[in-house]
């Protein structure tokens, strides 16, 4: 007979004892106090705001003297309300009664200060504001500008520029501990992907429903796709157009979308011989079925861009403008007309130029490789020759630096500060101090434009802002530095579980403080 | 013996950061408009930052000079901060290196669990069903890639039975998924030669010689054989616990797993370069410590190599 000893009757127990405990051990993981799960797609490489505000907004942690509602307004935040001089040079801005940091410290006009002052020389969409100087007087944080600026409240809801409290600082200036004023406060991150959160118990508007929460960063869309599939999460950020149907008839979640204030638009080098005329870039325009591409590829046809700006930014998108029509035979026509010569192979030149080039985008969307591919075959219809390139989206920077660029195309989100005069500078201004960005429009350049957008800055007669606005959205309609595609739109998916989702078409906050489990 | 093996692993580990550091500088682009996309997104991307990076971080200065200070740095023990999240690389390395050691000691782990005694009850009864059975088993999981057969686990168990979660790791529930993904593949290959190993020992002739004094087959194997089976299966098991290490970029890729592999996938695209190459760094050094240890545990399951000098 075999011998058992001691020591294999005591694993055997014990193993037996683990399986038996483990459903117990399932169970009470299962009753534990639940958090709320959130994901989205984007990492965050650091605590700056500057570089990862997006997510301390998003999150509900930090908060600004502004804030961005869902229906596009610009509503006080940290401030109660605000006052601008006639000469829109000096703005006031009144703090509400009662607000504390995370740390339970007041919230202070001295502190505002400090915060700004710590964060603005990273914040470069602010730097077309021109601050002379912030004072703190009494309740009051006090703006004074070196040149009138009408927009800035709507500055002012850039996550760049949100409120810290003066202990989130360190020696540096740097922020070195996320200490801020929203519904929520950090309880521990996990760079770059996990933050915890705890439910901030002096918040001053009305506190989160439920105690804690968890912001999980998921890059890959299938994998987010499959989260949703196995309800592995309450909500879920940029679900991948071709799950969507799969989620919905699932059973778990809830598919939730909404057009975003986003364009995939084409930026050509307006200085290169194909593109220099309008009547080249006009004539892609026009041979880009878009309907097609929103149909097929964004599986929803309203995605269907008719200007650069969608509708949910009403100020910025006008109905009444002409749209872009898909016509070949008018494409063709135009270009004939520009002296763009058809060859054998079907590709037309012009004094020994061939009309051809490269398009250069990249896969974080992964949409956009495959409307480079349809761009391709449309474009070869009327004779412009297109090659693919797939990188980084820095690629397309590098490429314009050093004049390779033929066309490049990009993702833009419009409304990261919700007055679209701060994008359509930022890309359309050339040598100008406002233009921030080098990844817009490529030698182009329209004196009136460049007038217009200065006078906005100053200008805080809404009247003749909006007459402004009308008319630089039609310089963009009419002379195409950038050629847009498609719209976007944000798609999420709710688990059935929870209640109280906004779905916030800006992606400023995603109302996490809002949501709560059903009974 | 082990002198030079700790020499040999830090000459392997300076080939290899070289290598990675080499590979890093060769690829297309500017770095420093990679890292500040990478801080900050492509959204407003703008040249002036990235000089700013490059002359903060001493991006612009020679390759040769970047690459000795980073050299030097190493000899006193400091990887340095990262590019990207300006934490200390050693801290990043230590938090996802921990995650991918658990992933990988419970696959390796539990391919063992299924390859032993799939693998000797094969050996005992060449032939039998149990061998022709475990015999397709290797053949079909040593050719199934390692992100099919996630994408069909994640598929059964995570999606239509909805008994696992498909990705993360917040749970030991997360590392059921990805650890059963590795350990499949690994115990496709371990089966088999463990299979023959246990098979050429039973064959010998000392197995024989204990029949003859009457032991059971079973008692003989694990009386006689078990040790000379042991030696070449612990160097086998040493080689795939250091070659899983492919393994774990695609694995924790698809699990979305907070480990090594994965920050050394977005290290790269992003040209961090001290995360690059401390990633390298602990790789090399990893393998050499496992390949010791099999070679000290091949020398106390048999001493005759040692009197051999090997």
């Amino acid at each position: 007979m075999t011998d058992i000893s001691r020591r294999t009757v005591l694993l055997g127990s014990g193993t037996l004892a683990a399986l038996l405990a483990a459903p117990r051990w399932l169970e009470a993981q299962e009753n534990a106090p639940k958090s709320i799960r959130a994901i989205q797609p984007w990492e965050f490489k650091s605590i700056q705001p500057a570089e990862s505000g997006f997510v301390l907004n998003r999150a509900s942690i930090a908060e600004g003297l502004t804030a961005l509602q869902p229906d596009g307004s610009v509503v006080p935040c940290l401030a109660a309300s605000w006052t601008a001089s006639d000469d829109a040079k000096e703005w006031r801005f009144v703090l509400r009664e009662g607000i504390v940091f995370h740390d339970g410290t007041p919230v202070t006009a001295e502190a505002v200060k400090a915060s700004m002052e710590a964060l603005l020389p990273q914040a470069r969409r602010l730097s077309a504001v021109h601050i002379a100087s912030i004072t703190a007087e009494g309740k009051e944080v006090v703006f004074h500008l070196e040149k009138p600026f009408g927009p800035l409240p709507a500055y002012l809801c850039d996550y760049a520029i949100s409120v810290y409290a003066p202990a989130a600082f360190g020696p540096d200036g740097q922020v070195a501990q996320v200490i801020s004023t929203g519904p929520f406060k950090v309880d521990a991150i996990e760079l770059p992907r996990r933050l915890s959160l705890v439910r901030h118990d002096g918040y001053w508007g009305e506190k989160p429903v439920v105690e804690r929460a968890e912001f999980e960063a998921v890059a890959n869309g299938e994998t987010r796709a499959n989260m949703a599939l196995a309800g592995d999460a309450d909500v879920i950020m940029n679900i991948p157009t071709p799950s969507v149907s799969r989620i919905a008839s699932s059973g778990t979640m809830q598919v939730h979308e909404v057009i975003n204030p986003r364009v995939h638009a084409l930026y050509p080098d307006c200085g290169k011989p194909q593109f220099s005329d309008v009547r080249t870039r006009r004539a892609l325009s026009l041979a880009i079925d878009r309907t097609a591409i929103a149909k097929t590829i964004m599986r929803n046809a309203d995605l269907a861009a008719t200007q650069l700006f969608p509708p949910v930014m009403p100020d910025w998108h006008f109905d009444d403008l002409p749209r872009y029509d898909y016509d070949m035979a008018a494409a063709e026509a135009l270009l004939d007309d520009a002296g763009w010569v058809k060859g054998p192979d079907g590709i037309r030149s012009k004094d020994g130029v061939r009309f051809a080039g490269t398009i250069r985008t990249f896969p974080n969307r992964p949409e956009m490789p495959v409307i480079a591919a349809a761009l391709q075959a449309m474009f070869k219809t009327v004779g412009y020759e297109l090659a693919i390139s797939i990188g980084e989206a820095s690629a397309i920077v590098e490429a314009k630096q050093n004049g390779t660029l033929d066309i490049g195309f990009s993702s833009r989100h419009l409304a990261i500060v919700p007055d679209g005069i701060a994008v359509i500078s930022s890309e359309f201004v050339v040598e100008d101090s406002r233009n921030q960005s080098d990844t817009g429009a490529t030698n182009w350049r329209n004196e009136e434009f460049d007038k217009l957008c200065d006078a906005y800055y100053g200008e805080t007669d809404e009247k003749v802002r909006a007459t402004s606005r009308r008319r630089l959205t039609e310089i963009l309609q009419e002379d195409l530095p950038a050629i847009p595609i498609v719209w976007y739109s944000q798609i999420f998916a709710v688990s059935d579980r929870v209640d109280g989702f906004v779905n916030d078409p800006f992606e400023q906050r995603l109302y996490l403080d809002r949501l709560s489990f059903k009974a | 013996m082990i002198v030079g093996r700790l020499a040999q692993t830090a000459l392997v580990a300076l080939t290899l950061v070289t290598m990675c550091f080499v590979f890093v500088h060769t690829l297309p682009g500017d770095t420093a408009l990679r890292i500040a996309e990478a801080r900050g997104g492509s959204e407003f991307l703008n040249v002036g930052k990235a000089r700013e990076i490059a002359a903060e971080e001493g991006l612009d200065r020679p390759i040769l000079l970047q690459y000795g200070e980073w050299i030097e740095r190493i000899a006193t023990g400091d990887l340095g901060m990262s590019l990207v999240t300006r934490q200390p690389v050693a801290s990043e390395l230590w938090n996802r290196g921990q995650n991918t050691l658990i992933l990988g000691i419970a696959g390796w782990l539990a391919s063992y669990l299924v390859a032993l005694p799939i693998g000797i009850y094969a050996a005992l009864r060449p032939h039998g069903w149990v061998d022709k059975i475990s015999s397709f088993y290797c053949v079909t999981m040593a050719s199934l890639p390692s992100f099919l057969m996630g994408i069909g686990l994640i598929s059964i168990f995570a999606l239509s039975l909805r008994w696992l979660p498909p990705a993360g790791f917040r749970s030991w529930e997360h590392l059921i998924l990805p650890a059963a993904t590795l350990a499949l593949g690994l115990s496709a290959f371990s089966i088999r030669l463990i299979r023959d190993t246990v098979r050429e020992v039973n064959g010998a002739f000392f197995i024989t010689f204990a029949r003859t004094k009457g032991l059971t087959a079973s008692a003989a194997l694990r009386e006689n054989g078990s040790r000379n089976a042991a030696i070449p299966i612990v160097a086998f098991a040493a080689l795939q616990f250091a070659a899983v290490v492919d393994g774990f970029i695609m694995i924790e890729t698809l699990f979305n797993f907070p480990g090594l592999g994965d920050l050394l996938v977005s290290s790269m695209l992003s040209r961090d370069v001290p995360m690059v190459m401390g990633a390298g760094l602990v790789a090399a050094v990893g393998y050499g410590l496992v390949n010791l240890a099999a070679d000290l545990a091949s020398l106390a399951l048999d001493p005759r190599l040692s009197q051999r000098g090997q």
